[in-house]
C-alpha cells in the first residue's frame, strides 16, 4: 500500500466507515473494531492488488459491509439491541418541554431507521447520511442501480408513513 | 426558502427523485430554520440525519502507518553508523600497517643468527622495495597487500570473528524491522482499549 494514498484517500473516511460498521453492526465496540480491521486490512494490501483499485472509497466500504455483516452473523443475539448511545445527543432547543419532545421524535426516527430491512437501511444510510451517488451506492452495496432506487424510496416512504401517524 | 418550494423538494425526496444538490437544499431548510408549521412532523429526520453525519470514529490521527515510516529512517540510520565505523576500524588498520611491515625489510640485515619464529614476515623481494621506495602511495599498498597474506592467526582469527559479529547485526536489522512494524500494529490494537472506554 502507498502511504500517500492511504493518508489522502483512506484515512480521511475513516469516520464515514465507522458510521457505515455502525448502521449495520448497531454497536459502537463492534464498529470501532471494524474500523480498524478495514484500516489494517488496506494498509497491508498487496502492491499488484492495489494497483487494481480504482475507487478507494468504495472498495473501503465493501470491506467495511462484509467486516460488518461477518461480525453482525457471528454474534447473532446482539442484532436485537438498538443503536447504542445515540439517542442521548441533545440538539437545538425552544421550551424545555419542546425540546424533549423534539429529541424524543429525533430519537424515535433514529429507532426506525434502524429497524427498517437490511437493504433500506444500508441504501438510505449511504445517501441520506454519507450523501453518496447511486452508483456509488450499488458499488459499495453490490447490487443494482435499480435496486438502490427502489430501497431508498421504500426506505423514505417507511419513514414518512410513521412520522405522519405517529 | 418559501413553504411550496421546499413541500415540492419533499414530495421529489420521498418518491427518490431528487439530486444529492436538492437533498443539500432541503437539509439546509431544516438546519437553518425558521420551519413552517406544516414541516414541523418531517423535521426530526433531517435533525436525525444531521446528527447522524456527526458521529465519529474514536479512531485518532496517531496513525499506526505513520510508524513504519519512522523504523525505515531508523534502520537508514543503523545501516549508515554501521558504515562509518567500518570505515573508522580501516582506518586503524591503514595506520597500523607501516609499522608491522617496517620490520622485515630491515631485520634480516643487521640481524647476525636466522630467525627462528615462522609466523614472522621475513621475506620481501628487492624488486618490490625499490619500487616502493619511488612510490609512497604504492609502498604502502605492497605492504599492506603482504600484510594480508602473512597475517598471524590470532588476527585472522578476530577478523573472522568482526566479520560474523557484523553480519549478524546486518541479518537482524532487517528482521528486527519487520518485527517492529508487526508490533506497531499490536501497539495500536491495546490503544484501542482504553479510547473505547471513553466513549462508553
Amino acid at each position: 500500500m502507498n502511504w500517500a494514498i492511504f493518508h489522502d484517500q483512506v484515512f480521511p473516511i475513516r469516520h464515514k466507515l465507522y458510521r457505515f460498521a455502525l448502521r449495520i453492526t448497531g454497536s459502537v465496540h463492534e464498529a470501532e473494531d471494524v474500523v480498524q480491521e478495514v484500516l489494517e486490512k488496506v494498509w497491508k494490501t498487496a502492491p499488484e492488488q492495489s494497483e487494481t483499485v480504482q475507487n478507494w472509497e468504495a472498495w473501503c466500504m465493501t470491506l467495511t459491509r462484509n467486516r460488518s455483516l461477518d461480525k453482525t452473523r457471528s454474534q447473532a443475539s446482539r442484532r436485537t439491541a438498538p443503536l447504542e448511545g445515540v439517542a442521548e445527543r441533545s440538539s437545538e432547543t425552544n421550551t424545555p418541554a419542546q425540546a424533549t419532545e423534539q429529541n424524543d421524535m429525533v430519537a424515535r426516527v433514529k429507532f426506525m431507521m434502524q429497524q427498517l430491512p437490511e437493504k433500506q437501511r444500508l441504501v438510505m444510510h449511504l445517501r441520506d447520511i454519507e450523501e453518496l451517488t447511486y452508483e456509488e451506492i450499488a458499488e459499495a452495496l453490490d447490487i443494482s442501480l435499480d435496486q438502490v432506487k427502489v430501497n431508498l424510496h421504500r426506505a423514505r416512504k417507511a419513514i414518512r408513513e410513521k412520522m405522519l401517524n405517529d | 426558502m418559501k413553504y411550496e418550494e421546499i413541500q415540492a423538494l419533499l414530495d421529489r425526496y420521498w418518491e427518490g427523485e431528487t439530486s444529492i444538490q436538492e437533498e443539500g437544499q432541503i437539509k439546509a431548510y431544516f438546519k437553518a430554520g425558521p420551519i413552517d408549521e406544516r414541516l414541523r412532523k418531517v423535521a426530526p429526520l433531517f435533525q436525525a440525519l444531521r446528527e447522524e453525519q456527526a458521529l465519529q470514529s474514536s479512531f485518532k490521527a496517531k496513525a499506526a502507518p505513520m510508524r513504519p515510516q519512522i523504523y525505515q529512517w531508523a534502520a537508514a540510520a543503523s545501516v549508515a553508523l554501521l558504515m562509518v565505523a567500518g570505515w573508522w576500524m580501516l582506518r586503524d588498520e591503514k595506520i597500523d600497517t607501516p609499522l608491522v611491515a617496517e620490520v622485515p625489510t630491515q631485520a634480516p640485515k643487521k640481524m647476525e643468527p636466522p630467525m627462528t619464529e615462522q609466523s614472522m614476515p621475513i621475506v620481501v623481494p628487492e624488486k618490490k622495495i625499490a619500487m616502493a621506495s619511488t612510490n609512497p602511495r604504492k609502498k604502502n599498498l605492497n605492504k599492506r597487500v603482504k600484510q594480508v597474506q602473512e597475517i598471524d592467526p590470532e588476527t585472522a582469527q578476530a577478523m573472522a570473528e568482526i566479520k560474523a559479529a557484523l553480519a549478524l547485526v546486518s541479518s537482524k536489522l532487517d528482521k528486527g524491522r519487520t518485527q517492529a512494524v508487526k508490533g506497531a500494529s499490536y501497539l495500536d490494537a491495546m490503544d484501542k482499549v482504553p479510547k473505547r472506554d471513553d466513549r462508553g
